[in-house]
């Protein structure tokens, strides 16, 4: 039951490609790939041996600097999101009595944990007794927040799905404000080994800014990425009355499973096109009123042609004139955050009325070359309807529509 | 859905919802690690029956869930026919400890290549949803809530509000996690005894005509904010509790902080041998 229309007023985010809204749109529609040689750590033995990396996630204002550079990294990617969220929504003061839920979308918070504390000597892994709170908890703690809280995982598919609770929160009035976003700082040495072993990550190791090809014919797997991004949301009634910048509607929301395998995505497209076909009816839109697809493309050999077949069944006849592109592309893959940093591409697209393109895409898979892609270069449209597509393992599928704020 | 005010903003006059709906299965288990582990080599015994070599590679709480499921699908009282609409939330606490404690081990001996490929698949926040999902055929959304010692009350939100809002059948509610959390070695195995446990609730809109238990989410301005790290009991033992004599029906609460509240209550007991929603034909009067 939609009972109000809800908005995103505030954007915080950390990636490769920069800190901040304006960092991160410039760098995206000038096409800056965030993509390199790993030199964090050693990866001579690694099969895929470039990521997406954020050499230091700067601390926000006002936060001790040493205090801050000694909590693990997952940490401070969620602190300065949610912080200059907040902070970009103009709640550099939050009112008394404020109740501002957090709802964050974390896969692999304990593993990445425990392996972050591991490399730094701690036992965290080996004993229950060293935990602390989960991550929401502690940016719940830190940042004096009164509502609700949740962390939520649906693989790659998990931001997404912080953006639609958050706005489900909001509709059931359990808050006047929430945060919701999502953070992975998955570019780990056993995650690296561990996606490159499952073959999923490109090993064009030598040519990282071309390695990954989104519905190109060459393409070989992923290149992992790490970030987060978090939004504030409001109900847009509220939001227009205090006079918040107003980014975009939430205006729509898929979600299905194909409960087929727990990491191939399902040769039959049905479950993919349930999520899409949602989330048009939740937005209230039609297929040729779409003006731009972001697409959750990957770079895999098969992912990329099942979410074609998606794109092409519910697309039917507007499928020549939607265009579709792989912000992946220039990001890398951000795993459970991938939702969320889409998801500011389609807040730059709509600010912009200009589409980021795919990069690599220069000979496109006879299986996808039927969709309408932005090929390489920005292209300027109007726009006032995005539409991204996130996929996960365990046969996640999802679907968020924003629309430009009236 | 029963609406209620509740604002503790002065300017603001939103109401706040109170989520119901019916428990109509549960089950639960208390597993040892031989117990759970021999659930890898008894797939036909468990829902969907996956295959001994998927359950190979599986968590040991996902094992634990299925098995669970198992016992709470001969809990209903009218079974659905399939729960290809209904969808799955899980909240498991320290999912993959052991295993990820030998695959640290193990990287820093071996290095990249020996790095199994399994680890992220099935150890990840969401596996146990999505396998739950995968053997009972859902395909409605399944996702992993919560993950740590704080994580349980997100599973009562997250799973009452999209049974709200999506408009399904049925949603599998189900909490995972060792008692007590394991100490391991370094090469990921127990030094000290644990239990596996697992609680599942088959959580219905309230409109099924007979169900055991009712579950309520609600804002209200007295309960806290915060949520307590560690929570002060786990979902299980809350629901142990619940079950048990010493609880002489009486509902349950459990605070989820920022100011919600879950309240589990039995069901009136309603005896009837035709479901009252059903309309009685004049031939199955005669018979009666």
């Amino acid at each position: 039951m939609k009972q109000h229309s809800v908005c995103i007023t505030g954007v915080g985010l950390t990636s490769s490609m920069g800190h901040s809204y304006n960092e991160f749109s410039s760098n995206l529609l000038s096409q800056v790939s965030g993509i390199e040689r790993v030199k964090a750590f050693e990866v001579k033995d690694h099969p895929s041996q470039i990521a997406s990396l954020i050499e230091k996630i700067p601390c926000p204002v006002g936060y001790d600097e040493t205090e801050f550079r000694s909590r693990l990294r997952i940490e401070q990617c969620g602190i300065w999101c949610a912080e200059s969220a907040l902070r970009d929504a103009g709640f550099k003061v939050r009112p008394e009595g404020l109740r501002i839920g957090l709802v964050l979308g974390l896969g692999a918070e304990w593993m990445q944990s425990w392996e972050m504390d591991y490399r730094r000597g701690g036992r965290r892994a080996f004993d229950p007794t060293e935990e602390p709170a989960g991550l929401t908890t502690k940016i719940h703690r830190l940042l004096g927040l009164k509502g609700p809280q949740l962390t939520i995982s649906a693989a790659c598919a998990s931001g997404n799905w912080a953006l639609s609770q958050g706005r489900r929160w909001l509709e059931l009035g359990w808050v006047d404000i929430c945060l919701a976003g999502a953070c992975d700082i998955g570019v780990t040495p056993l995650s690296l080994a561990g996606f490159g072993n499952l073959r999923a990550l490109s090993r064009k190791n030598d040519a990282p800014h071309s390695a990954l090809r989104p519905f190109d014919r060459d393409r070989d797997g992923m290149v992992l990425g790490e970030g987060g991004a978090v939004f504030v949301l409001e109900r847009t009634s509220e939001a227009e009355q205090r006079g918040a910048r107003l980014y975009a509607d939430v205006a729509g929301f898929g979600a299905t499973s194909d409960a087929h395998h727990m990491v191939i995505p399902c040769p039959e497209p049905q479950q993919g096109i349930a999520a899409m076909r949602q989330a048009f009816r939740d937005a209230d839109v039609m297929p040729k009123d779409v003006n731009y697809i972001n697409a959750h493309a990957t770079g895999t050999p098969v992912g990329d042609i099942c979410e074609a077949k998606i794109l092409e069944a519910v697309l039917g006849d507007a499928m020549s004139h939607v265009p579709v592109s792989s912000t992946k592309s220039l990001t890398g893959h951000l795993l459970s955050a991938a939702a969320a940093i889409e998801a500011v591409a389609c807040l730059v697209a709509l600010e912009k009325q200009v589409i980021p393109p795919t990069i690599n895409l220069e000979d496109p898979d006879p299986e996808c070359a039927r969709l309408r892609h932005v090929l390489n270069e920005p292209e300027t449209l109007p726009i006032d309807i995005t539409v991204s597509n996130s996929f996960g393992f365990g046969g996640n599928n999802t679907c968020l529509v924003l629309k430009k704020a009236a | 859905m029963t609406i209620t005010t509740a604002s503790s903003h002065k300017n603001r006059t939103m109401k706040s919802c109170s989520l119901d709906c019916a428990v109509t299965a549960y089950a639960t288990s208390r597993l040892s690690f031989d117990e759970v582990n021999l659930l890898r080599k008894q797939s036909d015994n468990l829902p969907g029956a996956l295959g001994n070599s998927v359950l190979r590679h599986s968590d040991e709480q996902t094992l634990a869930a299925l098995a669970t499921v198992r016992d709470a699908l001969n809990q209903f009282d009218s079974c659905p026919e399939d729960f290809r609409d209904w969808g799955v939330v899980c909240s498991s606490r320290y999912l993959g400890r052991s295993a990820f404690a030998q695959a640290l081990t193990k990287f820093a001996i071996d290095g990249p290549w020996n790095v199994s490929v399994q680890v992220v698949p099935n150890r990840s926040l969401h596996s146990p949803a999505s396998m739950v999902g995968l053997a009972l055929g859902c395909h409605g959304p399944c996702v992993g809530v919560g993950g740590g010692l704080d994580g349980e009350t997100d599973a009562w939100i997250t799973a009452t509000s999209l049974l709200d809002q999506q408009s399904l059948p049925g949603m599998w509610l189900v909490f995972s996690g060792w008692e007590p959390d394991e100490h391991v070695d370094l090469e990921g195995n127990a030094l000290s005894e644990s239990r596996c446990t697992a609680l599942v609730m088959a959580l219905q809109p309230m409109s099924v005509p007979v169900h055991k238990a009712r579950l309520q989410i609600q804002y209200d301005s007295l309960s806290p904010a915060a949520v307590e790290v560690p929570a002060k009991t786990t979902a299980f033992r809350l629901f142990e509790r619940f079950l048990s004599e010493e609880s002489d029906q009486k509902p349950i609460a459990a605070m989820l902080g920022g100011g919600l509240r879950a309240d589990l209550s039995w069901a009136p007991v309603i005896e009837a041998s035709i479901p009252l929603s059903t309309p009685i034909s004049v031939p199955q009067k005669k018979a009666a």
